[in-house]
């Protein structure tokens, strides 16, 4: 398996979507659908009538994509049941991650690496939005848990420290707390630098108590449309940690980050722990347009 | 207690600082002292309140290497060889995780156990190496040990034997090895059956209670080192985040344990799951155990240790002289102009003095015998209310302020109190002093950091508005605010909690959580010291005194308050269903345009 230079973005066979209410879920169904070619979209149970959720359930219908709705373990199993089959028949599959959760980018992906024929190309896009403020709410941790059971990781040597590697969002003070909860021995912190130079802003001002309590050597900067080059970055310091620490990966913030991070926790499987938080707060709807742009890279099986 | 030369940065982390800068900067305490002496230790403090420091300081390797006017004191006193065990917080939920995985059997779930009897045996073994090997080319020579090469193959033979592990070369340095080659086996062997559950190649490990391990362990080293009754003391740091299954039974063994093992441990304030008192069996005395607790310290002792530590901090940025001198002093309180701007503006005050019989232009011919204890229980009562009634530019009330306060409103808390001073030093300019409004403006950002901390800690339960732990602060302290700066003047406000026998277990794990994360602080009068572990129930808390100069509250205990009664009408009234939730999954072929019945794959999962 190998992250691609190039990134192919045409002749699909497989196109998997996700299904939500903002109005960007299908932003890249219109630019990549082929109604004779195999989809699937994986929607929700929770927040079906809110906003742009029926109509985009009605264009992927329209499309002859199919649609699984359900909670996230139920979406996947049945996702799986249906693929598994013929999977390695599949030789180009588009997965598009703009309104995944992260636990469904990770199992959907870390299916597909896993069972997808050699040589197959998966290309995971994102349509990255507008900025729109981070939510108002406080988002406490209450769960810290691997990002699907796949990525637990190894128990490694406990006489080493762990290196929490943490991609930093707009979440107020989300990073922090999870640092404050594991007490790591050090943290290296991932900041996400886009065209969106509010995002940027917010990310910084609402990470600052962690940021003034960091080494500045241990701060990385990514750009979110530069997916290869960060694969790179976050690979290589994981494989200098492991010599005296024990990493976890982090990947809060955009989603890309977390799809980068679940390809390099394959790689490096079963060692890699890749976690994720959970502050089981229910996020009211609010309305994401796409910018127009996409983020996305290829990997080759 | 904590190093004292570190940055801001890396000044937050005992476990990662190197053994020897951790030598370089350690300050003694009476808590060290305590802990030193050779007999099972219980070792209780929030976060950063400095138990890792002090059980790495009693590591045998620590104290080899310390060098300084104490250090030789110390290592003729401490009668053990000491054994750091480190523990991790990730690791744990790891441990956890991989505990509850489908894929493990009983018999992988043995293997799995086995991992931590051997992380604290591979320690042991690193000791011995350490005393055999490595303690010979230090200054020190400290509990330095002759081994002929005869008696070490033999020892590791024995060894090997006891603990199943083939060391490729008879030496304790290869035994050390393979110890950690197990616990790589284990790690591996558990990832790997998320592959393939059919993996027949089973590790084979030693499982047992740790104790019943480590007994054997030491008579067989003790034997070979020709060190009749050695004692040998396991330092379990943090250990609330060893395995479930290992801590009630270290717990227990601290009474009547074998005689060559001595067990300190390090625990946050509570844990929900471990007992130590509350069984006939496992009740303990002075004599099983000493119990040492590094918050509610002592004024004189706290004061005595921040000198210490904070003068390190400041002489490490260059700044030679006593360190309180660089702290501009808050002004005395002058009680009759105080009393006087109140009373005029108070009439709830003034009535209080009319009743008790004080008058504000006799105040200086009071006496002990007469109306000073009155005057001196009110003063700062009053001086707060007369603070924050005031209208316009004001001095910040003087209790908050001065090294001695600022010291007392982070509650001696090493960790904190590095934290403050690395600010405080940024203001120090050209040798001057650290104004009052540089003082007040460091506790308040220490205060905001805190702050931002305990709202990332959720808590679980049916309380109106309290999700966080900063929640629960913010309510308890509002409700406290009111008795000082309230609508009428209270000479004996209240300002702690106590539980009498609470059977609320949701709201006992609330402050039990609050303690952990030292928000709460188990106050020094609580009835029994040793139900303060785990039984919160009848035992006393307030409020950490950082959060004093935001809530308008004192730096000293009050009057109690029964925690049930406050929270009475915080809960929720209805509880939401969990089981009410739906779990259907719905498939919408492509070929349908509308929903139907028949379009409906319903699952159930």
């Amino acid at each position: 398996m190998k992250m691609l230079k190039e990134v192919i973005l045409d002749d699909f066979d497989l196109l998997i979507y996700g299904l939500g209410y903002e109005s960007r879920s299908i932003f890249l169904c219109k630019e990549f659908h082929d109604e004779n070619k195999k989809s699937y979209t994986l929607g929700y149970d929770k927040n079906i009538d809110c906003l742009n959720y029926q109509e985009n359930e009605k264009y992927f219908l329209d499309r002859n994509v199919n649609v699984i709705s359900g909670e996230d373990e139920g979406v996947i199993e049945a996702l799986v049941d249906k693929l598994k089959p013929d999977i390695k028949e599949f030789k180009r599959i588009l997965l598009d991650i703009t309104v995944m959760s992260r636990h469904r980018l990770a199992s959907v992906l870390d299916f597909l690496l896993t069972y997808g024929a050699k040589d197959t190309k998966i290309t995971v896009v994102y349509a990255p939005s507008f900025f729109v403020s981070p939510p108002e709410d406080k988002t406490p941790i209450k769960k810290v848990m691997e990002i699907t059971n796949e990525f637990t990781g190894s128990l490694g040597d406990l006489s080493k420290p762990t290196a929490l590697i943490m991609g930093l969002g707009y979440e107020r003070n989300k990073a922090l707390g999870l640092s404050s909860y594991l007490d790591s021995g050090s943290d290296y912190l991932f900041i996400p630098k886009s065209s969106e130079s509010d995002f940027e802003e917010k990310v910084l001002e609402n990470n600052d108590e962690l940021l003034s309590q960091t080494l500045e050597s241990n701060i990385f900067y990514y750009f979110i449309d530069q997916p290869y080059s960060t694969y790179l970055n976050v690979r290589s310091l994981i494989l200098s940690l492991m010599d005296y620490s024990r990493p976890l990966v982090v990947p809060l913030g955009p989603k890309v980050l977390a799809a980068i991070s679940v390809v390099i926790g394959r790689e490096l499987y079963p060692k890699l722990p890749v976690w994720r938080v959970s502050s089981e707060h229910t996020e009211q709807p609010i309305q994401r347009h796409a910018n127009g742009k996409k983020i996305a890279f290829t990997i080759e099986i | 207690m904590l190093n004292k030369n570190q940055n801001i940065h890396r000044a937050f982390n005992a476990r990662t600082i190197s053994l020897k800068e951790l030598c370089d900067g350690f300050i003694i305490s009476d808590s060290f002292t305590k802990l030193a002496s050779p007999n099972n230790s219980i070792l209780i403090g929030p976060r950063g309140s400095g138990k890792t420091t002090l059980m790495r300081m009693l590591q045998a390797e620590a104290l080899c290497q310390w060098d300084s006017l104490d250090s030789d004191y110390y290592r003729n006193k401490v009668g053990f060889t000491g054994v750091f065990i480190p523990t991790d917080r990730f690791w744990k939920e790891q441990y956890d995780s991989l505990k509850k995985a489908e894929f493990l059997g009983p018999a992988e779930e043995n293997v799995l156990k086995a991992y931590f009897n051997y992380h604290v045996i591979e320690r042991l073994c690193s000791t011995l190496e350490f005393r055999v090997n490595k303690t010979k080319k230090s200054n020190s020579k400290y509990r330095l040990v002759e081994l002929e090469k005869e008696d070490e193959i033999e020892l590791v033979q024995e060894l090997s034997s006891l603990w199943g592990v083939n060391p490729r070369i008879n030496s304790i340095r290869s035994l050390e090895s393979s110890l950690s080659n197990k616990k790589q086996s284990i790690s591996n062997y558990i990832s790997e059956l998320k592959i393939d559950s059919n993996n027949n190649d089973t590790p084979n490990v030693k499982n047992g209670e740790l104790v019943s391990i480590l007994d054997p362990s030491v008579r067989i080293i003790n034997s070979y080192l020709n060190e009749k009754n050695e004692k040998w003391c396991f330092l379990f740091d943090e250990l609330e985040l060893a395995p479930e299954e290992v801590i009630q039974p270290l717990v227990n063994a601290m009474r009547g344990g074998p005689e060559d093992i001595i067990l300190k441990l390090s625990l946050s304030p509570y844990h929900k799951n471990v007992v130590i008192t509350n069984s006939p069996e496992s009740s303990m005395g002075e004599q099983d155990l000493s119990l040492i607790r590094l918050t509610g310290i002592k004024e004189k002792e706290g004061i005595e240790f921040s000198k210490k530590l904070c003068g390190g901090v400041f002489e490490s940025s260059g700044y030679d002289n006593n360190v309180e001198s660089y702290f501009e002093k808050p002004e005395k309180m002058d009680v009759v102009k105080e009393f006087k701007e109140l009373s005029d503006k108070d009439s709830t005050f003034k009535r209080y003095l009319d009743q008790n019989l004080i008058e504000i232009d006799k105040i200086s011919s009071y006496t002990d015998k007469d109306r000073n204890p009155t005057i001196r229980k009110i003063k700062f009562i009053a001086q707060l209310r007369n603070y924050y009634l005031k209208v316009g530019r004001k001095r910040p009330p003087s209790l908050y302020v001065g090294f001695e306060n600022l010291c007392k409103s982070v509650e001696y808390n090493p960790r904190m109190l590095i934290s403050l001073m690395n600010m405080l030093i940024l203001s120090l300019k050209n040798g001057k002093s650290i104004s009052i409004s540089d003082q007040i403006s460091a506790l308040r950002r220490s205060f905001e950091t805190q702050k931002s901390l305990l709202n990332t800690i959720a808590i679980k339960g049916d309380f109106k508005e309290i999700c966080t732990i900063y929640d629960l602060v913010e309510f308890v302290g509002n409700k406290f605010k009111e008795n000082i700066v309230g609508d009428s003047f209270q000479a004996e406000p209240k300002g702690s909690l106590i539980f009498k026998k609470e059977n609320d277990k949701e709201l006992i794990e609330i402050i039990g959580y609050a303690l952990n994360s030292g928000a709460l602080v188990l106050d020094d009068s609580a009835a029994n010291a040793y139900q303060n572990i785990i039984e919160i129930n009848r035992s006393r808390c307030r409020l950490n005194y950082l959060f004093s100069h935001e809530f308008k509250l004192l730096l000293t205990k009050q009057r109690e308050i029964e925690i049930s009664k406050i929270f009475e009408l915080k809960r929720n009234v209805v509880k939401v269903n969990k089981s009410n939730t739906s779990s259907k999954l719905i498939m919408k072929s492509n070929k349908v345009k509308t929903l139907s019945k028949n379009d409906q794959m319903d699952l159930k999962l």
